[in-house]
């Protein structure tokens, strides 16, 4: 934190020092009016930034302070200084002020600062203004803001939550696109305010306010997706409650599998959502049978399994739960099955689950038996690679789990449950997986 | 036995024969005539392939469409079709062109009656903002561009309005939703119009780029609300899965529900929550499982499962809207207070499917029965709508038990045959830290 303060400080005193020295020898006189007018729609638009739910956020400011140099440039006003004052507006963030979190506020401001600066020093030292040269410098400006802005937010950020830069970076890099997208149209929109006066600003300024709404619209939709499928996962549980929590950990480890895989991120998304619902033909299976201690008879086991494919069959029928009913069916997971034509991607999907799911049926309690250690777990994994599993899923989920350094099965588990009869060391039960059991994890 | 020249099926007739039999042959073929000359012009022009070139782009603009995100859609090429003519681009060669290359695709991969039917949606709007552009012309020669770019806009949407509206009801775009939508792509075409005219083709492209955003963002709203429409769809197929309903009674009581909230005029908020609600009005029926040894042995009562059901959407963060109807429906929570229309309908709908079920020839039967009861179990308001309903649409019930059978026929397990991509998923947003 020592760290953090000594780079806050920093930034905060270079800042104060560029905006003294501007202020000292201004050449030209300031444009208040414009200063004044172009900080008020940068702080409005940073304070109405869309929160996304990974504790980041977007919002149209930089547009804005683009948009001010380019009205500010060629009409015989200060520029840097001017740029500076506008730039910092977008500290001004209600919700740190409100939380009296002043450091953070005056680091932002000085960083939006400094990067404003950069980018209005670049109009400044570069007088082409036209054709594709006037483009390169439009782009040179928004480059140098993006520069400065990402240089002192990355180690800020790295600092603060406790992460390595390159961490960081990975997680920033993907926006970069968008400094040159919104800089490029906050200019714009710079020009053809000077062109046909400020009747560009609502030609811009709705479509951004449409675009803002829509965007909110669709995280909340989002997180009303998000309850239905908890929602979802509580009746599967319900329906056999000596699974609960089981499902969130297959996905974690669906997950993992899918990273060590590099899937994209759309796909790992799908995956997740697949691994979550894997049970979801449970719901479709008596609950006697479900919650049956011992082994299940031949006819109570073909039930299990007609019940299962019916009600994966109904939700087939509705787009969304197409690839995760696939997923959910026997006849993807096996990896030495045939797959009866379905979507390679969907059978990629499947045995990763497959793998996922027993991993955490060995390393989790049952009421017919208790958690295995996970070495033991490993090893049956191991045994059925090139057969019932997938081996490179095998290989990703032990590597994954070897890498985190994490421990799971006996002696590690989250979820206890206190059953009524404690379940024996050894067993087999209508979970499935009885035939992963041996004499080694009878001990 | 006699020879009997054999009739040509529609599989069999070329098609020529299906142009000329089509009701679309004569604005297809005045239309093409046009176009033909007005290539022709085109090509042997200095400006041919600037002509080209714009109606090729305009052509593939106008395949993109912007989804409107509770139905329908807009084509993304208006804004170009809007600025187009506010500019000195050759529009009334550029646009009957770029109509005719579209049209022409649709006849390719589809047929005939596709390309009239683009022809019929897309031509309209498109002239209409080139005659507005005209109409500014005649009045005012040296209008600048914003005005001029502004009355293409608004003659451009307003033909858009009236042709949508001469849709059938399924494909009819929702006005007023699609005012944001409308909004996006008119300044669109100002901007990219006024960028044109003062700082050349380079700046166009700049000015695009909000209106792809934002196309970028009704695309994810609109596949998420369909996410979540179709994840409740499941979710109300639970009980029928368990066994507790017959299948396919969620989803054509829905069918119902939709109908009756429309015959009575209700907003698109509430008719959304009416139908999410008589999708889910069973889902309590779970917590009472027969096959459980530990369960009731007595089927409980409808306020039971509904209190039920409300319980177990709160429980999840479920909008309280649609739990607290769910509970109305049957009788439930209201404190003395006579339920409100929206549970009416719900209730109305779920009962008149319990008589009807799979059985189209028993709706006179579920329409008696809901009338019977219309001033006790049932309110009169929502009775008189479901009549109205079924009067006004007389395959609804056949929609309806269309609806419920795609579910009941596939019981048997997953058709591997109908695996086509994976239905929709909801993507990670592009982030910026703060």
């Amino acid at each position: 934190m020592a760290d953090l303060r000594r780079l806050e400080i920093g930034a905060v005193a270079i800042a104060a020092s560029v905006v003294v020295a501007l202020a000292l020898a201004p050449s030209r006189p300031v444009a208040w009016a414009w200063v004044a007018a172009f900080a008020l729609i940068v702080a409005v638009a940073e304070n109405s930034s869309v929160l996304l739910p990974t504790a980041t956020s977007v919002s149209p400011s930089f547009m804005a302070v683009m948009a001010c140099i380019a009205i500010l440039d060629g009409d015989g006003h200060e520029l840097l200084l001017s740029a500076g004052l506008v730039g910092a507006a977008s500290g001004l963030y209600i919700e740190h002020l409100k939380a009296r979190r002043f450091g953070m506020v005056a680091d932002n401001c000085a960083q939006f600062l400094l990067a404003s600066v950069a980018a209005a020093g670049v109009f400044e030292l570069v007088p082409y203004r036209d054709g594709v040269a006037g483009l390169a410098v439009a782009l040179v400006a928004t480059a140098a803001f993006g520069v400065v802005n990402v240089g002192l937010v990355l180690p800020n950020v790295a600092l603060r939550h406790g992460e390595p830069l390159p961490a960081v970076w990975r997680d920033m890099r993907a926006a970069l696109p968008n400094y040159f997208a919104f800089g490029l149209l906050g200019l714009f929109v710079g020009l053809v305010c000077v062109r046909v006066g400020p009747v560009a600003v609502p030609l811009l300024a709705i479509p951004m306010a449409i675009g803002r709404w829509t965007f909110s619209s669709f995280l909340r939709t989002r997180e009303a997706h998000e309850a239905t499928i908890r929602l979802f996962i509580r009746l599967i549980e319900a329906k056999d409650p000596y699974t609960a929590g089981h499902t969130e950990r297959v996905a974690r480890y669906a997950l993992y599998v899918g990273e060590e895989l590099g899937l994209p991120p759309d796909r790992q998304e799908h995956l997740r959502y697949s691994a979550l619902m894997h049970d979801v033909g449970k719901l479709a299976v008596p609950s006697r049978l479900l919650n049956k201690p011992g082994r299940l008879t031949p006819s109570e086991w073909e039930i299990v399994r007609s019940h299962n494919e019916a009600g994966l069959g109904i939700l087939s029928r509705i787009d969304f739960m197409r690839g995760m009913a696939v997923t959910a069916s026997d006849r993807c997971s096996h990896f030495d099955r045939a797959t009866e034509g379905a979507p390679a991607d969907l059978v990629l999907e499947a045995q990763i689950v497959a793998v996922a799911d027993a991993f955490d049926a060995m390393t989790s309690t049952r009421s017919y038996r208790r958690a295995l250690d996970q070495d033991v777990a490993f090893t049956e994994l191991r045994d059925k690679s090139g057969t019932q599993f997938n081996p490179e899923c095998v290989d990703a989920l032990i590597r994954a789990i070897e890498r985190r350094d994490e421990r799971y099965g006996a002696g590690y588990e989250a979820d206890v449950h206190h059953f009524a009869v404690p379940p024996p060391v050894a067993g087999v039960g209508s979970a499935g997986l009885g035939n992963l059991l041996d004499e080694r994890s009878t001990t | 036995m006699n020879a009997v020249a054999p009739t040509p099926t529609p599989e069999q007739q070329s098609p020529l024969e299906v142009l000329r039999r089509s009701s679309v042959t004569v604005p297809v073929g005045g239309l093409a005539a046009a176009v033909a000359g007005g290539v022709l012009l085109g090509v042997l022009s200095r400006d041919a392939p600037w002509v080209a070139a714009l109606a090729l782009l305009l052509a593939g603009s106008l395949g993109v469409r912007v989804a409107v995100p509770w139905g329908g859609s807009v084509p993304l090429g208006y804004t170009l079709a809007a600025a187009l003519p506010a500019l000195p681009s050759q529009a009334g060669l550029v646009i009957p062109a770029a109509i005719a290359l579209v049209a022409g695709t649709k006849c390719v991969r589809t047929g005939p009656e596709a390309a009239g039917e683009s022809i019929l949606r897309l031509g309209p709007p498109c002239l209409a903002a080139l005659g507005a552009v005209a109409a500014v012309d005649a009045v005012h020669p040296d209008a600048p561009v914003l005005p001029r770019v502004l009355a293409a806009v608004v003659a451009l949407v307003a033909a858009d309005a009236l042709v949508t509206r001469r849709l059938p009801p399924g494909e009819r775009l929702p006005l007023l939703e699609a005012v944001p939508v409308y909004l996006t792509l008119g300044c669109g075409a100002a901007l990219v119009a006024v960028a044109t005219a003062g700082f050349g083709v380079v700046m166009a492209l700049v000015a695009a780029f909000p209106v792809l955003i934002t196309r970028f963002s009704f695309q994810r709203y609109a596949a998420a609300r369909d996410t979540l429409d179709q994840t409740v769809q499941a979710l109300g197929l639970v009980p029928e899965m368990a066994g507790l309903i017959p299948l396919g009674h969620s989803e054509r009581a829905a069918v119902y529900a939709g109908a009756v909230a429309e015959a009575l005029h209700l907003g698109r908020g509430p008719r959304h929550r009416v139908v999410t609600a008589t999708r889910l009005h069973h889902l309590g029926g779970v917590r009472y499982d027969p096959g459980d040894p530990e369960a009731p042995a007595e089927s409980p009562e409808p306020l039971e499962v509904a209190s039920g059901g409300a319980r177990i959407l709160r429980e999840a963060g479920f909008p309280e809207d649609v739990a607290e109807l769910v509970e109305q429906a049957a009788g439930g929570g209201l404190d003395g207070e006579a339920p409100s229309l929206e549970a009416a309908v719900v209730r109305v709908a779920g009962s008149f499917d319990d008589v009807v079920g799979e059985d189209r020839m028993a709706t006179s039967r579920g329409l008696a029965a809901v009338s019977a009861a219309a001033g006790g179990t049932h309110d009169r308001r929502a009775v008189a709508a479901l009549l109205q309903a079924t009067a006004a649409t007389p395959d609804l019930v056949a929609t309806a038990v269309a609806s419920g059978a795609r579910f009941s026929e596939a019981a048997s397990g997953i058709d591997f045959g109908q695996l086509v991509g994976t239905g929709g998923t909801i993507i990670p947003f592009v982030r910026r830290r703060r």
